[in-house]
C-alpha cells in the first residue's frame, strides 16, 4: 500500500522511527508544520477536514476512496488513529501542534530571529552565497564520483562516514571506490540527493543508538524559514544549541545547506539547497540549475561543462569522445549503455538524469531529449531481460510412452510444468514441483 | 575449387569475405587497400592523401577516454559568441542555435565535410578533398584560415593551419579554360606557370611557346542571374550578438569572388595554350607535379560552338537553395565541373535543367536506367523551352533518329544511360550509329545523374568516349560503400554544394518522414532453420519470416484505409514474388520489360485501385514515383547505407498537405535476432547523420484484430517448407540487369541480358558472346557467382 502512494522520502523515513521519538516530534510545532507541507494535497485537505470537523472523526464508512491512501500513510505515522467505534481520530498532540505552528507562522515557530545585514553589496553576497554553496555540495559528490587525496581533502570525515555507511562507498583510505548505489546517488535530481543525504545521516545516527529529535529539530527549523529566495535571508545563531547541536550545523554548512561565513560572525545563510528539502516531490528542483546536456538523434551528447563531476557521472554510461574546455562530446553506445546497466543502474535512471541536466537550448524544444533515444536505451534494458533464469528438474529416459505421458500429464495438472519435448520425450519442471512428482511417483509406483 | 587458388588475392577471397565487405561498408576514409591497380593510383594528387586522424597521432586522452583537446585550445575571451571548436583532429562542432549559425554553415560546407547534422550540433570534418573543393570555388588558403580563426572559440590549432596550408597551398593555382575553341592553361601565379613550362611532358603538348601575358580584362563580366528568390533575405537581420569581424567576413565569402580577393586579381593572368588531343596527358601531369588543374568552361566566348538557345520557361522559379548551388556553380561567370549534392526529391532534375540552359549548348545528359532517361526528358520539356526535335534519346528501347548531315551539327541535348555509352562489347549497327553521334560532338555540358552509383571504371571509359567541357555530377549521397568518392572528385570535380536535409525538411521542400525500424519476431521454427543455414539462406528466411509477412500486411491495410500510396521493397526476388502474389499486389523487377514497368506506374500513380506496387532494387534509384508516401523494406543491400538514404527519397517529394505533422512514413521491417538487426543499424547511420530518427517498433497496436494471412501454424510449416525448397540462386539478391550498373564484372546468370541491355539484341551476337569469352568472363566473373557455377 505504502508504494501505490507516492511519499516524500523524509515520511518514510519518519515511519521507521521509533515510536517515542516519533511522538516527540509530533507534537513540536515547527516539525508538525514541516511534516505538514511534505504531505500531498489530498492528504493535507485530510487532516484540515479532521481539524476542523467538530467531532473530530471520521467515520470509516463516509470515508472516499482517495483517502485510503491518506489515512494508511499516517495511520503510520500515528497522526491518526482509530477509536473504538471504528473512527478515524486526530492524534490530538500533533493537532494541537499543528495549529500553534499554523498560528504563529512558519518563521516565528522556528525561533530564529532574522539578523539584517547591513552591509553595502549585499547583492554581491547573497550571489556569492549561492555560489559557495553549490561549490560545497558538488565537493561532497565530486569526492564521491572521483575519491583520491585531493578531492579526500575537501571533505570532512563525517561526510566520509555517512557515505560509507550508506554504502555509497566501499573500502578505505586509498582502496575506497564508489559503488553502484553511488552511482545511482549520483543520478538522482538534486532534491532526491540531498533528502537521501540527510536521511542516511539521521539513519546513521540512529545506528549508533543516538537520538535524531536534537538534529531534526535545527534541520526542520530552518527549512521553515525558507521563502522564495532563501539566499537573502539570515539568521542569528542560535546560543541554546548543544555540542552536538553545533556539529551538525557545521556539518550543513559543510554540504552547503547553509552558510556561514565566518564562525564567530554568529549567524548564518540560508541557501537555494536548503530549500530542495522543503519539496517532498523529488523530481522537480527548485533550484532551477540550468543544465549543460544536449543529446541528439544520433545518440550524441554534448556536455556544456568543464565541471569534471558532471563528466564523471556521464562517463558512467557514455563513450567520451572530445574534450575542450567548455565542452564535452560523448557517444551514447550500446556498449557503454550496458556498461552503467550491468553495476544497476537502470535505464530510467540514465534517462532521468539526461532530462533534469539538460541544456537550456534542448529543454526549450519540444523534447529534452529525442525519444528514439530514450527508447534505445529502455531496449537495451530489455534486451537483458529476454532470457529468465529458473531452477527447474528435467526428466528424461522414461521407459515408456505411457510413462511420459503420465508425467506430463501430471505436470500438466499441477501446473508446474515449464517445457516438454514430444519427440525427445523430455519433461521440465519447477524446482518446487519436483517434490511434487517425486511424492507422486512413489504412490503410482506403489500402486502398480 | 583449383580455380579459386589463381588470380591476384583480391580474388582470391572467399566469398564470405567479399560478402561482409559489401555489406559492412564502413566509414572508413582511408581507402589506402583497394585503388585498382597501381597506375590508377598516380591520377590523385599525393596532397589528397593526406589525413589529419594519421597525421597527429600525438594526442592526450583525459580521465574519460576523451580526445582531451584543453591545451592545445585555450578558450577565446569572447567564446560564447563564437560558434565553432576547431580540433587538431580535424573534427569541427558548429552550434546550429548561434546566432552567427548562418555565417559558419555556408563557410563551413564550402571547406569541410558534413559528418552530420541533426537539430543542434553539427560535427564537420576537414579533409583534403573538402579543401580541394572549396579552393576550387575560389577561398584562398589565407581566407580559410582566417575565417575560421574568427569563428572559432578557441584560437586555431597550429595543425590544422599547416593542414590547411599543405592541402589549398597548391590546389586551385592553375585552371584549364576553353575560351575561343582552343585550351588554355591559366594561372595568376608566374613561379606555378614557370614551373609547368620547364616540365618536358608538357612542353610537348604545348601549341606555341607563347606564353601569353593577357591585358587585364577590361570587359564587364555580366552577372549569371537565376530566377529565384533574388537574393537570401535571412543575413539582412543581423544580431546584435554578432562579432564585427564575423559580420565582416561573411559579407567577403558571399559576395561574388568578383568581388573579391582584389589582391588576387591584380596579379598578371599567366596562360599558355595546349593541343586539344594532349588535354589528358596534361592534366594526368599536373596532378603529378601536385598542381591539379582546375577544369573552367568560358561558355559565353565559345563561339565555335552553337547555342542551343533555350531557356526556362518564364514560369520556372528556383529554390532557394537550387539557386545557390547553381551561383556556387556559376561563380566567375564560368561553368564549373563538379558535383552538387542534394537530397532526393529535392529537385536535382531541375538545377540540371537550369545548368544546361545556362550553358546553353549541347548537352548530354546520363542517367541510370531508361525509365530515368524518360523522366529527364519530361523534366526538360517541363521547365525549359526546349522543342521536341532538340531532344534526342538513347536506350536499348526508345531510340530516337540519330541526326544525320546537317542535323547532325545542330545543338542539342542528348539523354543516355550509362550502361550505353560505357558498354565496351560489340554494338547494334543502330547503336554504333548514336555512339558515333555522340563520339563526334564537342559537349559543353555534361550532366551526370546519380553519379555516387557509377564505378570508377564506368566513369573513366565514359569520360574518354565524350569530349565535355563541362561536368556536373547529380547526386543526393556522396556515400559509396567502396570508399570511391576519392575517384569521382578527379574525375568530375569537387563537391560544389550539399544542402542540409532537416532544413530542407523545415521549409517545406522535402517530405517530413517517420522512419521506424519494425522489429519482427522470428517464429520458433524458422528461427532453428536460420541457426543451422549458410548465410545466404539464412538471409532468405529472415526475410521470409512469417511475422515480417504479416506486419507488412497489417501496414499495408493501415495505409491504404489512410488512402497512401505504398511502396514496398525487396532486394530479394523470390521473396517480393511471394509477398506480391500472395498480397494479390502488382510487382516489378529487372526482368519486367519497359512496356509492363510503364504501365505498372502509371497505374499506380493514376488508378485509384492501385494503392500499393511491389519493387525490386530496380527502383532504388531515379525512379520518380510522386504520388508514394509510405515506404516499407522488407529486404536489403545489407549495411548499404546509401541504398537506405536513395529509397528513403522514393517518398521524400514535398507532399502537398505540408504541415507540422509527418506526411509520409519510412518503415524498415527487421527479423529480430538475425543479421538483419545490424545491417539494419549500418544502413541507418547516413541518415541518422543528417538528422532522422528511427523509431524502434516492437509492437504494432491493433494487429491481433485484422484477420492477416500465414497465421496458422500450418502455413507457416508449409511456407518454411518452400522457403528451404527454394533454389540456391533464389535465395541471392537480384543481380545482373540493366540498371545495375556498379561496373560490367557483374556478368548474368542470362547470358542475354548483358548484350542487349547495350542494344544488340540479336541472338547471334549472344551466342557468340558466350563463346568467345567464357574463359576471360571466368576471371572477371563476381566470386559471388563463382560458386554458383563451380557445382
Amino acid at each position: 500500500r505504502m508504494e501505490e502512494c507516492e511519499t516524500a522520502p523524509f515520511i518514510s523515513f519518519l515511519s521507521s522511527l521509533p515510536h517515542d521519538e516519533r511522538s516527540i516530534l509530533l507534537s513540536d510545532p515547527p516539525s508538525c508544520l514541516f511534516l505538514f507541507r511534505l504531505l500531498s494535497p489530498s492528504t493535507q485537505s485530510f487532516i484540515l477536514t479532521l481539524i476542523w470537523e467538530s467531532t473530530q472523526s471520521i467515520s470509516f464508512s463516509s470515508r472516499r476512496d482517495s483517502d485510503t491512501c491518506s489515512i494508511a500513510l499516517l495511520r503510520e505515522l500515528d497522526i491518526v488513529n482509530e477509536d473504538e467505534n471504528g473512527k478515524i481520530v486526530l492524534n490530538p498532540s500533533f493537532r494541537r501542534g499543528y495549529l500553534s505552528g499554523a498560528v504563529q507562522g512558519s518563521h516565528r515557530s522556528s525561533q530564529f530571529s532574522p539578523h539584517s545585514d547591513t552591509g553595502k553589496d549585499k547583492k554581491n553576497k547573497e550571489k556569492d552565497v549561492v555560489k559557495k554553496s553549490n561549490e560545497r555540495w558538488e565537493c561532497v559528490l565530486r569526492f564521491l564520483a572521483l575519491p583520491s587525496d585531493s578531492t579526500m581533502t575537501n571533505v570532512s570525515s563525517t561526510t566520509r562516514d555517512v557515505l560509507n555507511h550508506a554504502g555509497f562507498t566501499s573500502g578505505h583510505g586509498n582502496e575506497m571506490d564508489i559503488t553502484s548505489k553511488g552511482f545511482q546517488f549520483l543520478l538522482l535530481s538534486p532534491v532526491r540527493q540531498i533528502w537521501s543525504y540527510v536521511i542516511e545521516l539521521l539513519r546513521m545516527e540512529l545506528g549508533a543508538k543516538r537520538k535524531v529529535k536534537d538534529l531534526l529539530d535545527v534541520l526542520l527549523r530552518m527549512t521553515l524559514c525558507v521563502d522564495g529566495e532563501p539566499e537573502r535571508r539570515s539568521f542569528k545563531m542560535d546560543n541554546s544549541w548543544n555540542e552536538r547541536q553545533v556539529n551538525f550545523v557545521n556539518h550543513l554548512r559543510e554540504l552547503g545547506l547553509i552558510f556561514i561565513r565566518k564562525r564567530k560572525d554568529g549567524f548564518f545563510y540560508l541557501t537555494p539547497l536548503l530549500a530542495n528539502l522543503c519539496l517532498a516531490h523529488q523530481n522537480d528542483s527548485m533550484v532551477h540549475k540550468s543544465g549543460s546536456l544536449m543529446v541528439e538523434t544520433n545518440f550524441r551528447v554534448y556536455a556544456y561543462t568543464s565541471s569534471s563531476l558532471q563528466l564523471a557521472i556521464l562517463s558512467s554510461f557514455t563513450s567520451m569522445t572530445y574534450r575542450f574546455h567548455d565542452m564535452s562530446v560523448g557517444i551514447l553506445t550500446r556498449d557503454s549503455v550496458r556498461k552503467a546497466l550491468q553495476v544497476g543502474i537502470t535505464a530510467d535512471q540514465i534517462i532521468s538524469f539526461l532530462k533534469t541536466n539538460s541544456h537550456p537550448e534542448s529543454a526549450n524544444s519540444a523534447l529534452p531529449i529525442p525519444i528514439t533515444v530514450s527508447d534505445q536505451i529502455r531496449l537495451w534494458e530489455d534486451e537483458r531481460k529476454r532470457l529468465l533464469y529458473q531452477d527447474a528438474t528435467l526428466y528424461s529416459g522414461f521407459e515408456s510412452e505411457k510413462e511420459y505421458e503420465d508425467v506430463l500429464s501430471f505436470a500438466e495438472r499441477e501446473d508446474i510444468l515449464l517445457l516438454a519435448d514430444s519427440s525427445r520425450k523430455n519433461v521440465v519442471v519447477t524446482s518446487e514441483g519436483h517434490e511434487k512428482v517425486k511424492a507422486w511417483w512413489k504412490r503410482r509406483n506403489e500402486a502398480t | 575449387m583449383s580455380r579459386r587458388g589463381g588470380g591476384t588475392s583480391k580474388r582470391g577471397r572467399g566469398k564470405w569475405e567479399t560478402y561482409r565487405e559489401e555489406f559492412n561498408g564502413d566509414d572508413s576514409q582511408s581507402g589506402g587497400h583497394s585503388r585498382d591497380g597501381g597506375e590508377e593510383a598516380t591520377s590523385v594528387p599525393k596532397a589528397a592523401s593526406e589525413n589529419l586522424d594519421t597525421k597527429i597521432n600525438y594526442s592526450k586522452t583525459d580521465e574519460f577516454g576523451a580526445k582531451d583537446y584543453r591545451d592545445e585550445m585555450p578558450l577565446k575571451a569572447d567564446f560564447t559568441h563564437r560558434p565553432l571548436w576547431v580540433a587538431p583532429d580535424g573534427h569541427i562542432f558548429l552550434e546550429s542555435f548561434s546566432p552567427v549559425y548562418k555565417h559558419a554553415r555556408d563557410f563551413l560546407i564550402a571547406i569541410a565535410e558534413p559528418v552530420c547534422r541533426p537539430e543542434h550540433i553539427h560535427e564537420y570534418q576537414l579533409t583534403a578533398y573538402s579543401l580541394y573543393a572549396a579552393v576550387s570555388v575560389g577561398l584562398q588558403t589565407n581566407d580559410i584560415i582566417e575565417y575560421l580563426e574568427r569563428l572559432s572559440k578557441s584560437s586555431l590549432p597550429e595543425g590544422i593551419k599547416q593542414f590547411i596550408t599543405m592541402c589549398t597551398l597548391s590546389y586551385g593555382k592553375v585552371k584549364l579554360v576553353l575560351k575561343h575553341n582552343r585550351y588554355f592553361v591559366e594561372s595568376r601565379h608566374s613561379d606555378v606557370i614557370q614551373k609547368l613550362l620547364k616540365d618536358p611532358i608538357i612542353q610537348k603538348c604545348i601549341v606555341e611557346e607563347t606564353v601569353v601575358e593577357e591585358p587585364q580584362q577590361t570587359t564587364v563580366v555580366e552577372k549569371i542571374t537565376f530566377p529565384g528568390q533574388e537574393k537570401d533575405k535571412e543575413m539582412d537581420t543581423t544580431d546584435g550578438a554578432v562579432p564585427d569581424d564575423i559580420g565582416e567576413l561573411y559579407g567577403r565569402i558571399e559576395g561574388d569572388e568578383e568581388d573579391d580577393a582584389e589582391a588576387i586579381r591584380s596579379l598578371q593572368l599567366l596562360s599558355f595554350e595546349i593541343k586539344q588531343e594532349t588535354i589528358e596527358i596534361v592534366q594526368k601531369r599536373c596532378i603529378e607535379l601536385e598542381y591539379p588543374l582546375l577544369a573552367e568552361y568560358d561558355f559565353r566566348n565559345d563561339t565555335l560552338n552553337p547555342n542551343l538557345g533555350i531557356d526556362l520557361k518564364p514560369s520556372t522559379t528556383l529554390r532557394p537553395y537550387q539557386e545557390k548551388s547553381l551561383r556556387k556553380m556559376f561563380g566567375n561567370s564560368r561553368a564549373r565541373s563538379g558535383v552538387i549534392v542534394l537530397p532526393c526529391g529535392a529537385g536535382k532534375t531541375l538545377v540540371g535543367v537550369t545548368a544546361a540552359t545556362t550553358v546553353n549548348k549541347r548537352c548530354l545528359c546520363l542517367a541510370t536506367s531508361n525509365v530515368s532517361v524518360e523522366q529527364w526528358k519530361a523534366q526538360f520539356k517541363l521547365w525549359s523551352t526546349i522543342q521536341e526535335k532538340q531532344i534526342i534519346r538513347f536506350t536499348r528501347e526508345a531510340r530516337d533518329a540519330v541526326p544525320q548531315g546537317a542535323d547532325a551539327k545542330k545543338p542539342c541535348v542528348c539523354i543516355s544511360t550509362y550502361s550505353m555509352v560505357a558498354y565496351s562489347g560489340k554494338r547494334t549497327y543502330a547503336a554504333e550509329e548514336a555512339m558515333k553521334f555522340i563520339e563526334s560532338q564537342e559537349w559543353g555540358l555534361v550532366l551526370l545523374d546519380e553519379v555516387h552509383t557509377i564505378p570508377a571504371k564506368m566513369f573513366r571509359r565514359v569520360l574518354t568516349i565524350v569530349q565535355a567541357h563541362c561536368k556536373l555530377g547529380l547526386t543526393a549521397t556522396l556515400v559509396r560503400e567502396d570508399d570511391k568518392i576519392t575517384d569521382l572528385n578527379f574525375l568530375i570535380g569537387p563537391k560544389i554544394y550539399e544542402a542540409n536535409w532537416m532544413e530542407l525538411q523545415k521549409a517545406g521542400h522535402i517530405a517530413k518522414v517517420q522512419c521506424a525500424e519494425v522489429w519482427c519476431p522470428m517464429t520458433a521454427e524458422f528461427y532453428a532453420y536460420y541457426l543451422r543455414a549458410q548465410i545466404a539462406r539464412r538471409l532468405l528466411l529472415s526475410v521470409m519470416n512469417p511475422n515480417k509477412f504479416r506486419i507488412c500486411q497489417f501496414l499495408i491495410r493501415f495505409h491504404e484505409r489512410r488512402n497512401d500510396k505504398i511502396i514496398v521493397f525487396s532486394d530479394n526476388v523470390f521473396a517480393l514474388k511471394r509477398y506480391a502474389i500472395e498480397m494479390n499486389k502488382p510487382f516489378l523487377y529487372g526482368e519486367t520489360g519497359q512496356t509492363e514497368r510503364m504501365k505498372i506506374l502509371q497505374n499506380f500513380q493514376y488508378n485509384p485501385r492501385v494503392n500499393t506496387i511491389f519493387v525490386s532494387k530496380v527502383a532504388d534509384t531515379s525512379f520518380d514515383l510522386p504520388e508514394a508516401n509510405v515506404l516499407i523494406q522488407i529486404s536489403a543491400h545489407g549495411g548499404s547505407r546509401r541504398q537506405e538514404a536513395q529509397r528513403l527519397g522514393r517518398i521524400l517529394r514535398a507532399k502537398k498537405h505540408s504541415s507540422d505533422a509527418f506526411n509520409a512514413f519510412f518503415y524498415s521491417l527487421v527479423s529480430q535476432d538475425t543479421v538483419e538487426m545490424g545491417y539494419s543499424r549500418k544502413r541507418q547511420r547516413f541518415l541518422v547523420n543528417q538528422g532522422y530518427a528511427y523509431k524502434v517498433v516492437n509492437k504494432l497496436p491493433g494487429m491481433e484484430k485484422e484477420d492477416l494471412k500465414l497465421g496458422t501454424k500450418d502455413s507457416q510449416l508449409q511456407l518454411l517448407q518452400q522457403v528451404l525448397a527454394a533454389s540456391d540462386a533464389d535465395a541471392e539478391e537480384e543481380d545482373c540487369k540493366e540498371e545495375n550498373v556498379d561496373g560490367s564484372v557483374k556478368v548474368s546468370r542470362r547470358e542475354s541480358s548483358l548484350s542487349s541491355m547495350s542494344g544488340a539484341s540479336s541472338v547471334s551476337y549472344s551466342s557468340k558472346g558466350k563463346a568467345q569469352s567464357a574463359k576471360d568472363r571466368e576471371a572477371e566473373r563476381h566470386p559471388l557467382f563463382r560458386r554458383f557455377r563451380q557445382k
